[in-house]
């Protein structure tokens, strides 16, 4: 979006990134909390709010880790639960 | 139209965004337009501009298809003078839909929401159609291709907006999408309702809905 070709939508974008720093209801700091969990968490973040560019695949790698952290708690958690 | 570049917006303000500073005081693309502003003054000049620059172009404003709501207003028709476009009246409304996303004049996520459910329910329902007249039904594994192939891309719009309260870690689960796409996994395993949503996922071989929204939300930034 920071490379559109409307103004208004550069601007709006660079007005929300800099918004998400003390709004937590903002589009950029919802999406930026998404990073949490993450194993690059903090670097991803400071990438999008500086919006430059994100490495995709240590991203989606990471993901797929904290998604499968998930899976392992609620196999864990249903796990004690079966042998109560 | 490009009369919001050229006039439609020379000495407006538009709406004020959330820091205060930035004013949107339109929203365009192809052929769907729409005007914001914290003035109805204002709203009326643009509609006076618009309807002279359509004029010029030989262009036509379906009115029928026009519709005023006040965001964030008490009642639906909080003006005594409603707004006109070449002598039509307006009509108000509480909520309307711009480029397939409903807004509510309490811009409550929800409704929005709920809304945007309904393309990945039909998709579901053109799925089961098509299982039905190819004897796919108890063919698990060819009806969660089928869903994963059909069912999620149709989840997918309008996903950069609503879905971001649903990206952190935690809130795999919370939107109604996600839910009744859980369902929609189950009928296919044949397994109870209770059975846990990781473990669901897990069995069909997919990740949660969330994993596809995060990746296109980074794509809109950068």
């Amino acid at each position: 979006m920071l490379d559109s070709n409307s103004e208004t939508l550069r601007r709006v974008l660079k007005a929300d990134l800099h918004l998400a720093s003390f709004d937590i209801s903002c589009w950029s700091a919802q999406v930026s909390n998404a990073f949490n969990g993450l194993q690059g968490s903090a670097m991803f973040k400071q990438r999008m709010l500086r919006a430059t560019q994100v490495p995709m695949q240590e991203f989606i790698r990471d993901l797929h880790f904290r998604h499968l952290k998930v899976r392992r708690e609620a196999d864990f958690s249903l796990y004690i639960k079966i042998k109560k | 139209m490009t009369w919001v570049e050229r006039s439609g917006s020379e000495g407006i303000e538009g709406a004020v965004t959330g820091d205060r500073v930035n004013c949107v005081s339109h929203m365009l693309y192809a052929d769907d337009l729409g005007l914001t502003t914290n003035d109805p003054g204002e709203m009326q000049t643009m509609l006076i501009k618009l309807r002279k620059y359509a004029e010029k172009k030989e262009l036509t404003v379906n009115t029928a298809k026009s519709e005023v709501v006040h965001f964030h207003s008490k009642s639906v028709s909080p003006l005594q003078n409603p707004f006109t476009y070449n002598g039509v009246v307006l009509p108000e409304k509480d909520r309307f839909k711009y480029l397939g996303m409903l807004l509510d004049r309490r811009m409550n996520p929800k409704i929005a929401e709920e809304h945007a459910v309904r393309p990945y329910m039909a998709a579901q329902s053109r799925i089961s159609e098509f299982a039905k007249s190819h004897d796919l039904k108890s063919r698990p594994h060819a009806m969660l291709w089928l869903s994963k192939v059909y069912g999620i891309p149709a989840g997918m719009y309008a996903s950069q907006v609503l879905g971001t309260v649903y990206l952190s870690e935690g809130k795999e689960f919370g939107s109604q999408l996600q839910r009744r796409h859980l369902c929609s996994l189950r009928r296919i395993l044949g397994v109870k309702i209770s059975t846990t949503n990781w473990a669901v996922l897990r069995e069909c071989g997919q990740e949660p809905l969330q994993f596809f929204w995060l990746v296109p939300c980074f794509h809109q930034v950068i």
